[in-house]
């Protein structure tokens, strides 16, 4: 039986919440950081809001899905979420005064657990802004040293949301799909 | 080669701007002031055209001139183009008169000729390279397409494509197209080289279908329009119908710059893995197909169109990644549970 977690991230307003609530097998909640792995908060004097969701896996295992608390005062907690999960997931919101801004600073804030796993950067609301494009998005990325796949996402869509996680577990392993055909 | 030097004389600077755009950056020559001119064009509707006209009679009797007016004119030894001009004509017009070879017309396939798609290669023993057939973009929509976006983004007008099919619109300003045809049509519509739907006439070459859309300026694009990038990846896609663009050898590595937007993009599920491998490493089609166990036509899908959007780059350009698929105990366990994942996700 497998548990493991699948982090997501961005700045508020980008997404995270509702890409969660998307993909959920159960209705997401508001957790006061009360999940099994998450000990070292329960400890901490601070009880903060966490988006949680869970996918059920083939072998009754689970996937729990976390989005990072938004306010940055929290941001002492990353880590702490961040440990042991299998990768990030970062949104990043295209019709905010400064993206590639908001960018720089959540890769910068993730450095090493992205090292340590993978990246996939979604961009939301580019049905608002369609700039700055993709294109640019991923230079960012390369010239900040990291590469990832980057895809226009409508955290609504469970489609979107879905792919891009796809698109995350592939680029960590594009071996992935050789299994039995289907793919 | 050298630029020509052109001069537009009379036209209203609205005018004058637009002719300036297309001159430049579609016919490629360069528009200067009317002393160092070769050619003139002169507009015959604008305020004191007539005298223009006379004062370039006299001055430089032997100089070429484009007139161009809403009423016909005798040209002498010039040319006339009626208003509204067409871009085609002014192009053909300016060629004639700096006597440049005409673009080759495009091959064309004889009664009997086989067609691209039945032209297979074998350049090694290995069976997946003798599934590799191959086409040239050029006889298809997708080389049309991009031609009439590259054409719409320089100039930004708003095109039409008219090929005697359903008209194509394209809107620069909004990266939008509108095909008046839905999907089933247009696919069936990408399986064959255009020669096979369009007549041509020898001197016309496919440029000439390609037309400024006078009305379409004044409406907003149509709620049904598709992006521009969206709609050149699937045709690709379409056009290439399991083959290879020529120009790309199936023994030799190619890498993605970056993923497409496969959450816009029209795509078959093997889309992601062939995406993830090419980007996270150069490889060759033939390679990629072997590896993940598909048949290479779906790799050769895969490559047109991102070749279509130049989204693909050639190992020497590329920094090369480390081996993907790598085998430890905990790569597997690892691999066991994204598996379980993508499962999920998929819905199996
Ligand atoms: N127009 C538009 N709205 C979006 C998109 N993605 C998310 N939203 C909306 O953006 C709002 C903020 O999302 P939320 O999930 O609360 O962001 P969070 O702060 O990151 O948790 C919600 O109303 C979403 O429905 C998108 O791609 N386009
Ligand atoms: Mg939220």
């Amino acid at each position: 039986m497998t548990y493991r977690k699948l982090i997501f991230t961005g700045p508020v307003g980008a997404g995270k919440t509702t890409a969660i609530a998307s993909i959920s097998d159960q209705p997401p909640v508001r957790t006061d950081a009360a999940a099994s792995d998450l000990t070292a908060l329960r400890k901490s004097a601070t009880t903060v809001a966490l988006d949680y969701g869970v996918l059920h896996l083939p072998d009754g295992g689970k996937l729990h899905l976390y989005g990072t608390p938004g306010q940055e005062r929290f941001d002492f907690m990353w880590d702490i979420l961040t440990e042991g999960g299998i990768g990030l997931i970062l949104l990043i919101d295209n019709d905010r005064a400064d993206p590639l801004h908001d960018l720089r600073r959540f890769l910068h804030r993730f450095q090493s657990f992205i090292a340590a796993t993978g990246l996939a950067l979604g961009v939301t609301c580019m049905d608002l802004r369609a700039h700055p494009s993709l294109e640019s998005y991923h230079r960012e990325l390369v010239q900040l040293g990291f590469r990832a796949p980057v895809l226009e996402v409508d955290a609504r869509r469970r489609t979107d949301v879905s792919l891009l996680i796809q698109a995350l577990l592939l680029h960590l392993d594009p071996g992935l799909s050789v299994e039995g055909g289907k793919v | 080669m050298k630029r020509a030097k052109i001069a537009v004389l009379g036209a209203s600077p609205r005018f004058h701007n637009l002719l300036e755009r297309f001159l430049t950056k579609v016919c490629r020559v360069r528009v200067v002031g009317a002393e160092q001119a070769e050619v003139c064009i002169i507009d015959l509707d604008g305020y004191g055209a007539s005298g223009l006209l006379a004062a370039e009679r006299q001055r430089r009797p032997r100089r070429p001139l484009i007139l161009l007016s809403l009423r016909e004119v005798e040209a002498e030894d010039g040319i006339w183009l009626k208003k509204p001009l067409q871009s085609r004509e002014l192009a053909q017009a300016l060629e004639r008169i700096l006597g440049r070879q005409e673009r080759p017309a495009p091959q064309r396939l004889g009664v009997g000729d086989r067609p691209p798609e039945s032209r297979p290669v074998s350049r090694r023993a290995d069976t997946k390279a003798d599934e590799v057939a191959f086409y040239d973009p050029k006889d298809y929509l997708q080389e049309l397409l991009a031609t009439a976006y590259r054409q719409a983004l320089t100039t930004e007008m708003i095109l039409r494509i008219d090929l005697g099919w359903k008209p194509i619109v394209i809107y620069p300003r909004q990266r939008l197209v509108w095909v008046d045809a839905d999907e089933r049509k247009l696919r069936s519509f990408c399986r064959l080289p255009l020669r096979h739907i369009v007549r041509l006439t020898e001197e016309d070459g496919l440029q000439t279908v390609i037309q400024p859309d006078p009305e379409a300026g004044l409406r907003e694009p149509p709620p049904s329009c598709q992006r521009m990038d969206a709609l050149l990846w699937k045709v690709a896609w379409w056009n290439s119908a399991g083959r290879l663009p020529k120009f790309i050898a199936p023994d030799r590595p190619v890498q993605l710059k970056r993923w497409p937007n496969l959450t816009r993009y029209w795509h078959p599920p093997q889309a992601l893995p062939i995406a993830a491998l090419l980007y996270r490493r150069p490889m060759t089609p033939l390679a990629t197909a072997r590896v993940l166990r598909l048949p290479v036509r779906d790799v050769s899908g895969f490559v047109s169109a991102a070749s279509a959007l130049r989204l693909l780059c050639f190992p020497k350009e590329c920094a090369v990644g480390p081996d993907p698929v790598t085998e430890s105990p905990a790569v597997s366990e690892r691999q066991g549970l994204f598996r379980r994942i993508m499962r999920r996700l998929r819905g199996g």
